[in-house]
């Protein structure tokens, strides 16, 4: 492992000299429950669409040698298979539909465990999901609590999956029961949000200056805001309550004092959908790295995505080659889909574990991936015995590197239940569904 | 027929009617780029950067659906911004500084003025550098020649590559030498050099390198400001006077909010000016802060409508201001212009006429072209064109020249209702269209002589009308196939405003195997015979089957894979079609296509469907519609004076 070098700082949302801090000093101390300094921990959520061909994803045999099956390849290396966990068995029952729509409803409840409200207008319902109640335990004190990434933006005409409202099929992350969380999917935007510096050259003064300065024109628009919400009727005053809250927290960030950091090359423009699954991986990896944030939601597509992956050879779409209709050329060319995907969680995965958090613990040893979709078989649609890929060590609260096969309706809130006690957010319940943790998970 | 008017009250005007309301309406994408490209002449398209606009009820602009979140507020204070300090920009003068070059006193002396290297040694010149950018650097030296070289000077600016110039000139004429180098905003360093001494002890011969002065010239090919943008918000130049500060802000705001700030309003913008004096700087920077707020506030992000009593059922008149950037917005996506404002000035939108003057005006203009990029690029689905791409082995001919002109024939065509009162119950049915050589040649025409488009005749083709078209048949196909379920779902959806139920679970998709047991026909022979299914795909299938003469990538067939084309059909309880153009030809003559498009406008306006309050005020606008010509202008002008559009009311 190699650790990361400055070779050129530059300085993060807003100006800094500051201080040139070697990357380990930066990263102290986040106390997450009051006490000495701890390593940092981070979750990442890695959402791929339309399912997988379980009989070439769900190894034979469960424990620490299983055998990879054609999907899972790319994981079979002697440096991740110790660090990644196949999960059989998982079922998330509140992701089912009532009746159509099962993609946006299995997307909607990725996250959250929650049997979302079919609609297709805007009185759409769902919960908090789980990298939302992380955020503010794990991101607590950097730049963003947390980042929404993709692909896709989704398609600019017609509606989403029938019956179900765009916003369940285009975000797993949510802020609240009827707040999605919309994702940037342009990697160069991105770029330039996260790294788009000011003055590298600037004083410490200056920076106070320019904290004090957006900090006005934020309290500007509260102002504004509060003094026009006593003029509007309840359906507008809940709009501008949108408006309010994203200022307020906004305003909040802005105090939160500017990283050092190496951002690498800025991406281009104009990537086909191949090159911004691997530029994503790349900014999440910097994000990780430069301590921006340390909970990332990443959809790999949208719901029931009907990409098409010339990359791989295959030019139909995704969605309708997953009603493959048992047709072994269509199991064949999902095969191929679906290692691909694995493929990108391989190289992300294979990234963050060659970077140091500390001597001999590298970030992924750190961080819980989740790897998953919103359905099992894309014919059959089911929410039962779901594919999950998990990764990473949770810094040591994890158990890594075996198949486990989970008896018949545990639910997928029980894993995100042992995910929460891991990373120091234990509570009772999750979502619709969760009951308890799971011990074959936690180390 | 399939369906009549839907209410008892069709045919007559009926009274009062509920003005409805559209909730808080937040500018989408488009239209806050171009917001912005009115309001500051820039280029800049910040929007391009946000996430993708809510949808729902087949629109990117429904006031209910589009969410304002973190991530969208912080992109808007970036935004900004940066179009603040665009807008601002001055001018950056190209300059030129002269420095005096001294070395170190081991390796040279000052002499004639200037410095002479008698060994190999260097000499470093502070540079201050006020705008970053490419600088040309000259050194004027001659050498004291000797041996088989010229002297030999190095240019270098630190951290970058060295430059090494022979210097051939001699002390009786010296001559400039120049390099160009990238340099930041601050302190810079050149280092001039002399790099090659020679002295042959024997000969006595002994080369040195004499420098005079380096001149710093730069940056160059700065673009200039726009002096225009800069002075139309900036609109008094004694910019530390608090009459000059106020005065641009209240104009600016005016603008920007559409509509005249009030005093308390102003004063909060200039205690912003104030919070920047009060750290020492400019009056400026302090201008740029509170115009920057400007663009964060509700006021600009959100298109506000005001009720005098928000719990109260009562309708009441838009103000002059609202019902100006209802029209813009509406019928250009952006804000309303310097006649539109000088209307709402003057009191004059109260008057139906004037409003439908406006309203054609507006039309006219070319910015009208956002009807055609926004609303019949969603409702006819041409945005969707080359989301997705068809089978490359397949359709090798489907390559991007292809694609752009099949976009611009069906722009092209709708842009020909809505600008020459062609009728629009010749939308599906006409015997014209728009075609350059290539989609000619696509389509089995004759060549126009072009790349341009040529309106031809379609009169000896099988095609009639927008459904034949190549955008429409394009994406509403599969990559390898054509999809009758998915023109007929669109048919349904977009021209009759039917939406089919969804289907029961585990039942979606097709399987995209060609080893066919029979024709697409054959093969979705179980929509019918299964009840549940028979319901909606016996609507629906026939429509597509009605097109299946044309192939995914839109060319006309008689055949597929093996089978004749069979496209025959009913539509609705009876009426019987033997190909495309009768099937067009009786979708043509229902009149739920036309109250369809009138509820696809009014959705476009920015409310929700179950928003329409009343359906009377639809079937009347609609057999205006249908009386009066099918004319689409005079459709927009009637919906954008009806009692609907000019008032609102709150709700309990």
């Amino acid at each position: 492992m190699s650790t990361m070098k400055f070779s050129r700082r530059l300085f993060l949302g807003g100006a800094g000299a500051a201080i040139a801090l070697p990357f380990l000093e930066s990263l102290r101390p986040r106390r997450a429950r009051g006490g000495a300094a701890e390593a940092p921990k981070r979750f990442l959520a890695y959402y791929v669409p339309c399912g997988m061909v379980m009989s070439r994803w769900t190894p034979a045999a469960t424990g620490a040698a299983w055998a990879a099956t054609p999907i899972l390849q790319p994981l079979d290396t002697a440096a991740l298979r110790p660090k990644v966990s196949i999960l059989s068995g998982l079922d998330n029952r509140p992701g089912r539909s009532d009746g159509g729509g099962d993609h946006a409803a299995g997307t909607g409840s990725f996250l959250t465990c929650t049997h979302v409200r079919k609609t297709a207008g805007s009185d759409i319902l769902n919960n908090i999901s789980l990298d939302q109640v992380l955020a503010p335990v794990l991101s607590a004190g950097l730049s963003y609590p947390s980042l929404e990434l993709g692909t896709d933006g989704g398609s600019s005409v017609g509606d989403c999956d029938t019956g179900y409202s765009c916003a369940y099929a285009r975000s797993i992350a949510w802020a609240g029961p009827t707040t999605p969380l919309p994702k940037q999917t342009n990697p160069r935007a991105v770029f330039d949000r996260l790294f788009a510096g000011y003055d590298a050259e600037a004083s410490a003064a200056e920076i106070a200056r320019r904290q004090r300065y957006r900090t006005s024109v934020l309290d500007h628009a509260i102002d504004q805001a509060s003094s026009l919400r006593t003029q509007l009727g309840r359906t507008d005053q809940a709009k501008l309550d949108e408006y309010l809250t994203s200022v307020r927290e906004l305003e909040v960030r802005v105090a939160t004092p500017p990283r050092v950091c190496t951002p690498g090359t800025r991406p281009a423009d104009g990537l086909s959908f191949a090159a911004r699954a691997r530029a994503m991986a790349d900014l999440m990896v910097v994000a990780f790295q430069c301590d921006l944030t340390r909970v990332i939601t990443f959809m790999l597509g949208n719901a029931g995505s009907g990409a098409t992956h010339p990359q791989v050879g295959v030019t139909e779409s995704h969605h309708e080659l997953s009603h493959h209709m048992m047709a072994a050329s269509n199991f064949d060319k999902l095969t191929l889909i679906e290692q691909w995907e694995v493929g990108e969680l391989a190289y992300l995965l294979d990234r963050l574990d060659t970077i140091e958090d500390a001597p001999g613990i590298s970030v992924l040893d750190n961080t819980i991936v989740f790897f998953s979709s919103e359905i099992e078989d894309g014919d059959a649609h089911r929410h039962t015995n779901l594919p999950v890929v998990i990764a990473g060590g949770g810094a040591g609260t994890i158990v890594q590197g075996t198949h486990t096969r989970f008896p018949n309706g545990t639910p997928m809130a029980n894993l995100f239940l042992s995910f929460l006690q891991a990373l120091g957010a234990r509570q009772a319940r999750f979502g619709d569904d969760g009951t308890g943790t799971l011990a074959q998970v936690l180390a | 027929m399939l369906l009549v008017c839907a209410a008892a009250a069709c045919g007559g005007d009926g009274g009062t009617e509920d003005p409805g309301r559209i909730t808080l309406h937040r500018l989408n994408n488009a239209e806050y780029n171009n917001t912005v490209r009115d309001l500051l002449g820039t280029q800049l398209r910040p929007a391009d950067a946000f996430p993708a606009d809510d949808r729902g009820y087949g629109f990117d602009n429904v006031a209910d659906v589009l969410r304002l979140s973190p991530l969208l507020v912080e992109l808007y204070e970036t935004a900004a911004e940066e179009l603040i300090n665009d807008t601002l920009r001055t001018t950056t003068q190209t300059t030129a500084q002269m420095f005096e070059i001294v070395g170190s006193t081991q390796s040279g002396s000052a002499q004639n003025g200037g410095w002479l290297f008698f060994s190999n040694g260097t000499a470093t010149v502070n540079v201050p550098i006020a705008a970053a950018g490419q600088y040309r650097v000259i050194v004027r030296a001659y050498g004291q020649q000797a041996g088989p070289d010229p002297a030999r000077l190095s240019i270098e600016v630190s951290g970058q590559t060295p430059v090494v110039r022979d210097v051939t000139a001699v002390q009786a004429a010296p001559a400039d030498y120049e390099a160009m180098f990238p340099l930041a905003q601050g302190n810079g360093q050149i280092i001039v050099g002399f790099v090659n001494d020679f002295y042959d002890q024997a000969s006595g011969a002994d080369r040195n390198l004499w420098v005079d002065h380096v001149i710093v010239e730069g940056p160059i090919g700065a673009p200039p400001a726009d002096e225009g943008r800069r002075a139309a918000v900036l609109v008094c130049p004694e910019l530390d006077d608090r009459a000059c500060q106020t005065s641009i802000l209240r104009q600016f705001a005016k603008r920007a909010w559409r509509r005249p700030p009030t005093e308390p309003e102003v004063q909060a913008l200039l205690a912003l000016v104030d919070v920047a004096l009060g750290e020492g700087d400019t009056a400026e920077k302090g201008l740029r802060l509170a115009l920057q707020a400007v663009l964060v506030s509700p006021h600009f992000i959100y298109k506000v409508e005001l009720d005098p009593s928000p719990g109260s059922k009562e309708p009441h008149p838009l103000t002059d201001w609202e019902l100006a950037t209802r029209l813009s917005y509406f019928l250009w996506s952006t804000m309303p212009d310097a006649e539109l404002f000088a209307a709402a000035e003057a009191g004059r939108l109260q008057d139906r006429d004037e409003l439908a003057r406006q309203a054609r005006r507006m039309l006219a203009d070319p910015k009208a072209v956002a009807l055609t990029d926004n609303f019949a690029g969603q409702w006819l689905f041409t945005r969707a064109l080359g989301d997705q791409d068809p089978d490359y082995m397949l359709f090798p001919e489907y390559d991007d020249a292809l694609e752009q002109a099949m976009r611009a024939e069906t722009r092209r065509y709708f842009q020909a209702f809505l600008e020459e009162d062609i009728p629009m119950d010749q939308f599906l049915v006409a015997d014209f269209t728009y075609v350059n050589d290539r989609l000619a040649e696509h389509y089995g025409l004759p060549p126009v002589g072009g790349d341009e488009l040529v309106r031809v005749s379609l009169a000896n083709t099988p095609r009639r009308g927008f459904l034949m078209q190549g955008s429409f048949l394009r994406v509403t196909s599969r990559p390898k196939r054509t999809s009758p379920v998915l023109r007929g779902k669109w048919i349904l959806d977009n021209l009759l405003c039917l939406p089919p139920r969804p289907p029961p679970p585990g039942v979606e998709g097709f399987p995209d195997d060609m080893m066919a047991t029979g024709s697409i026909r054959d093969r979705l022979e179980q929509h019918k015979a299964d009840p549940v299914c028979a319901s909606c795909h016996s609507v629906m299938d026939p429509l597509g089957f009605g097109l299946d003469n044309f192939d995914a990538i839109g060319r006309y067939r008689t055949e597929d894979a093996g089978f004749a084309i069979d496209a025959s059909g009913t539509f609705g309880d009876a009426a019987r079609f033997t190909g495309p153009t009768e099937m067009v030809e009786l979708l043509a003559a229902e009149p739920q296509v036309y109250r369809c498009l009138v509820e696809k406008l009014y959705t476009y306006t920015g409310r929700s469907p179950y928003r329409i309050e009343s359906t009377e005020h639809i079937d009347e606008v609609t057999r205006r519609f249908m009386d009066g010509g099918f004319l689409l202008e005079d459709l927009l002008v009637d919906i954008v004076t009806s009692d609907f559009f000019v008032s609102r009311r709150g709700e309990p």
